[in-house]
């Protein structure tokens, strides 16, 4: 039964009112009965914020006065994201003090109760990245540790594993940016043939069911019942789980492809060739040759969803998650299917074994990110952090299109996922997998290709990119031999008068590199070169926002971060201008 | 003459710390606010034991020692409710002013 709450609001010693809360037989006060907007002022003197570029995470909006407080500290670059965890002490303040210059200030998002699950995971997403998360701070509202404890550590909980993806991302970009980039330049010569999700969306018939197929271990105990549905469900395979399918006999409809750098081993001897493909167009290119029918993009890369915005076509993204099953959940999720069962979803080891066919595939630093989780058995069993990552996601998204999409988890073992049903892929099947399904004719039907006309403004839109790359490996070039320029004199400035100096021509410097920036990212080209150079640009980003010390200093680092940004992007330009060679 | 003097900087003394301590609890750092406050404990005795002889010996600072023991009584009621802004409101804004009001006959 949910607790019973009491608000009252009466008026300090000072005058100004001051509130509190009574429940379970206690009462808090959230604000000082002697002061309260001296009080505010303190606390809000007291917390840790970034000077430039803030954003605040603040646990508990109140009667608005530690709110406001903060604010008034706040300069107008910073953002707040406040959490209010009861809806019926919103009401209460609402009816009671003046929140309009709250609401109304463009710096604060605030969320209540009723909205909050559904909108602060894409707001975290919008909002913090690796460049600025260094400036957010926590804020709890006096009191509201005692009076919402639960709350409290969801709200810690959702913020730490936020921060996780947001560093997870970073070094994903550094690692994968080039393999992305090269891919993207490189799989650009499949787009004619090549259709996208969105001619699919809404075409299976109502009632009919997706499995999804993951590769965890325990897709060996009942890879063989799904030969029943072949016909029955539309069955979609991550491209892990098609050496085991094949060696069962069993072909999915489709399979699902997103990573920049999957090895060969996983598809041979297997049907992929063909198999109609969901895909990323920043998969691995290689493995992309060997396959020989429908590619379906799913989510794109900034450079092909520029062409299709040229040529009107809808192009959205569906991608979610992190991982090739996350994926291909999202995938069915767009398709428009009302039940989706997960085979093989194991996210934890059984004994060392990591993927179906008895495989073990380690990852960086695994030892160090081990944990246990409630299996679906009762008991408890032993993860790591990235199929942690992923089990939030999926209890996340399940909760979020609870009584949209029912999903039934038939893995038969692994890690617990909150908010599925358990059932056994044989019950699921017979209960379940009713409506036929024909993908193939589905395809033929709505996939469309590029028409004549589209093909040519294509072979335009890739020479264009050709050109583009070449100008931006020469701005990159004159910035470099600046940057030189720059850095002599900077050495050679007399000690007494380094610091006007330095002051004076960072702000120049850094007025000649917006200007050429703006030249550089104005074309389409530059997502490409961008990812290909974040192995060099995410380092000098850092330092050049981190480092502090003398006016000399920071400008030393000016120069010589951007000088290998710079160095890096001429030299990527270059190789990109021949990858889009190849792709016409 | 020197004892009233000893007085006043002692007064001054204790508003500072007091003034530091409340800073604590208004901004949630309770654990160290408390320590800080445990500190204070001694200090707050001593000033209140000089006080109480000065006057008994000279007729002045005039106070009301109820309401001072009153008020002491009051923020430890506070501390162990673990209610610590009742706590800084207290010392910051009833004990901290009589002390002041106390210190200004000391001119």
């Amino acid at each position: 039964m949910a607790e019973k709450f009491l608000f009252t609001s009466e008026p300090a010693r000072d005058g100004n009112p001051y509130m509190s809360v009574a429940v379970s037989g206690e009462t808090f006060r959230l604000n000082s009965n002697y002061r309260p907007l001296a009080e505010a002022d303190t606390w809000a003197a007291g917390q840790q914020l970034a000077e430039t570029g803030a954003i605040v995470l603040l646990f508990g909006v109140g009667n608005g006065y530690f709110l406001r407080a903060l604010l008034k500290r706040l300069p107008q670059d910073a953002a707040v994201i406040a959490y209010e965890p009861s809806e019926e002490l919103f009401r209460f303040v609402q009816s009671r003090y003046e929140l309009g210059d709250l609401l109304s200030d463009r710096r604060l998002t605030l969320l209540t109760e009723s909205i909050f699950r559904k909108q602060i995971y894409a707001l975290l997403d919008r909002s913090i990245h690796w460049s600025n998360a260094k400036k957010q701070s926590v804020c709890i509202h006096p009191q509201y540790d005692r009076i919402f404890p639960e709350q409290l550590a969801f709200f810690e909980e959702l913020i730490r594993a936020n921060n996780i993806r947001v560093y997870t991302n970073r070094n994903t970009e550094m690692h994968f940016g080039r393999s992305i980039a090269s891919n993207v330049a490189l799989n650009m010569r499949y787009v004619p043939e090549a259709g996208t999700l969105s001619a699919l969306v809404g075409r299976f018939p109502p009632g009919a069911s997706a499995i999804l197929v993951a590769a965890g271990p325990s897709l060996d105990k009942n890879v063989d019942e799904l030969k029943k549905a072949e016909g029955r469900a539309f069955i979609i395979a991550v491209d892990t789980s098609l050496r085991t399918l094949h060696a069962h006999g069993v072909k999915p409809d489709a399979a699902v492809m997103i990573d920049a750098d999957i090895r060969q081993k996983y598809f041979t001897d297997t049907d992929f060739a063909d198999i109609p493909l969901f895909a990323q167009i920043q998969a691995n290119h290689e493995i992309m040759r060997l396959h020989t029918t429908r590619k379906i993009w799913f989510d794109s890369h900034a450079y092909l969803k520029q062409y299709y915005h040229e040529i009107g076509r809808d192009m959205r993204d569906y991608h979610g998650g992190a991982s090739v099953a996350t994926a291909a959940f999202s995938v069915c999720a767009a398709l428009g299917f009302r039940r989706i069962i997960l085979i093989g979803q194991d996210l934890s080891y059984h004994g060392d074994v990591t993927h179906a066919g008895g495989e073990t595939m380690a990852i960086q630093a695994e030892e160090e990110n081990l944990c246990y989780v409630d299996g679906t058995d009762g008991g408890k069993v032993k993860t790591r952090h990235d199929w942690l990552q992923y089990l939030r996601w999926y209890e996340r998204v399940v909760q979020e299109t609870a009584g949209e999409i029912d999903v039934i988890d038939a893995t038969e073992g692994g890690a617990l996922i909150r908010g599925t049903r358990l059932m056994t892929l044989s019950e699921a099947i017979e209960k379940y997998c009713t409506v036929p399904v024909d993908f193939a004719a589905l395809l033929r039907e709505n996939l469309r290709t590029l028409s004549g006309e589209e093909r040519k403004s294509l072979a335009k839109y890739l020479h264009r990119g050709i050109l583009e790359a070449e100008k931006i490996r020469k701005l990159s070039q004159e910035l470099c031999v600046l940057l030189d320029r720059e850095s002599i004199a900077l050495e050679r400035t007399d000690a007494r008068r380094a610091d006007q100096y330095c002051s004076e021509r960072s702000a120049w410097l850094r007025g000649r590199i917006a200007e050429r920036n703006a030249l550089i990212a104005d074309c389409s080209v530059y997502p490409l070169v961008d990812d290909a150079i974040k192995q060099v640009s995410i380092p000098a980003i850092t330092e050049m926002l981190e480092t502090e010390g003398t006016e000399k200093e920071r400008c030393r680092v000016l120069i010589s971060a951007n000088r290998r940004l710079y160095r890096a992007m001429a030299e990527a330009a270059g190789e990109l201008g021949e990858k889009l060679h190849y792709a016409m | 003459m020197g004892e009233i003097m000893d007085l006043k900087q002692a007064v001054q003394k204790l508003s500072e710390a007091i003034g530091k301590t409340t800073e604590l609890f208004y901004t949630q750092r309770e654990a160290e606010g408390y320590r800080a406050f445990g500190e204070l404990l001694e200090p707050m005795a001593g000033l209140l034991d000089s006080l109480f002889s000065v006057k008994a010996s000279q007729g002045k600072p005039e106070f009301d020692e109820k309401e001072l023991v009153r008020l002491l009584t009051e923020a430890v009621n506070a501390m162990e409710a673990k209610d610590s802004v009742l706590l800084a409101d207290i010392l910051q804004y009833d004990f901290l002013d009589r002390m002041e009001q106390i210190a200004g006959q000391l001119e």
